[in-house]
């Protein structure tokens, strides 16, 4: 091809310009990571991983070795691996819940620790199985002694309730920080700290045990 | 100073009444000698991530802190007197840690390498379309002309 003028040269060189700021365009487009939302999700389903059915006979009022099947789930979508935690905490009506707005846990103390290193965008789930596995009834109050948790047997204290009204199980999620080498409660990401944390009430007026006199 | 000493007998008390009333608390929490290897690790596979290395690159890794993760629990849970199997566990869970903490490495430098290649291949293909287009279309152009002037030239009158 020969080049009959300086204009034809003018515009082969515009031409290629232009070419070359699309292309490299793409280019870039196509090698840079775009910023992604980086969160937890987090949540408990019961026996037929459906959000319902929590309770046998969907009853929520237990007794004593009454089996509470769930199902626990964490889904890493921080845009890289993370060690994360489920707590499981147990309260009544008094416990304080995790705060939202200080990103501050609960104030009840863990029961069972649940750990994984987990990929980004894996998603993992774990079956529950709880029941209470002794209780008293004294003074108007049930206190809550033993739980099984996963065939794990645990003692609690400090577990009461009014006349076995409004008990509840608190799962928090804490994540691993690698800079204080520690589980802390919640995660960081996209300069904003997150909290997740759930739970679920239950009753026991009537433990099936008889109340001494 | 009986005052001084009865305090502190009955802080001491008070103390080991809320240690013996706290209840059972299964966690199974790295020891504090491990806690920096554990970040360590994490921090040498996010590193992996950040260079490029894809989830399947990753998984083993940490398929392999689940390992660690699982003894370590093992030997949190053993009896108080086990203290030999206890120490073989965490000196297992910490050669663990060790073994993915060098993998993400090597594979942070093998990301970044083939990152580094991806990049520059994508931007010389670029180059290369670019000049490719120019051609395409300044080719394009005059032929469709020499068409059009062929035409022209190849037409005939004919008397109606």
């Amino acid at each position: 091809m020969k080049f009959k003028s300086k204009q034809n040269k003018r515009t082969i060189i515009a031409i290629f310009i232009a070419f070359i700021v699309i292309a490299e365009t793409a280019a870039y487009l196509a090698t840079t990571p775009r910023p992604q939302e980086q969160f937890f999700q987090f949540y408990v389903v019961g026996a037929n991983r459906l959000a319902a059915n929590y309770y046998p006979q969907n009853n929520p009022n237990l007794r004593i070795s009454s089996l509470v099947s769930w199902y626990v789930g964490v889904t890493n979508s921080m845009g890289n691996a993370q060690l994360v935690e489920i707590r499981l905490k147990l309260g009544n009506e008094t416990t304080t819940t995790p705060n939202d707005t200080s990103d501050t846990p609960s104030s009840a103390p863990a029961i069972v620790a649940f750990d994984r290193f987990m990929i980004d965008n894996e998603t993992w789930e774990f079956p529950l199985a709880w029941s209470i596995t002794n209780a008293t009834v004294t003074g108007g109050f049930t206190h809550i002694l033993t739980t099984r948790i996963n065939n794990e047997t645990y003692e609690v204290s400090n577990w009461s309730a009014i006349n076995g009204y409004d008990f509840r199980v608190i799962l928090e999620l804490w994540v691993w920080q690698t800079n204080t080498n520690a589980f802390e409660y919640g995660w960081s990401g996209n300069g904003e700290t997150r909290t997740a944390w759930l739970e679920i009430w239950f009753n026991m007026t009537n433990p099936g045990i008889i109340s001494p006199p | 100073m009986s005052r001084i000493s009865a305090w502190l007998m009955f802080t001491s008390a008070v103390l080991i009444l809320a240690i013996m009333m706290a209840p059972q608390y299964s966690q199974a929490q790295f020891n504090s000698t491990l806690q920096p290897s554990v970040s360590r690790a994490i921090a040498a596979v996010n590193n992996a991530e950040a260079a490029g290395a894809t989830t399947n690159e990753t998984a083993p890794l940490v398929a392999m802190l689940n390992e660690a993760l699982a003894l370590n629990s093992e030997a949190s849970n053993l009896p108080p007197n086990q203290t030999t199997q206890r120490n073989a566990l965490f000196s297992s869970v910490n050669q663990i840690l060790t073994t993915v903490t060098n993998q993400a490495n090597n594979l942070t430098t093998t990301s970044t390498q083939r990152t580094y290649t991806n990049k520059i291949i994508t931007y010389v293909t670029g180059v290369v379309a670019a000049i490719v287009g120019t051609f395409v279309c300044v080719f394009g152009v005059e032929f469709y002309q020499r068409y059009r002037i062929k035409r022209t030239l190849q037409m005939r009158i004919k008397r109606k």
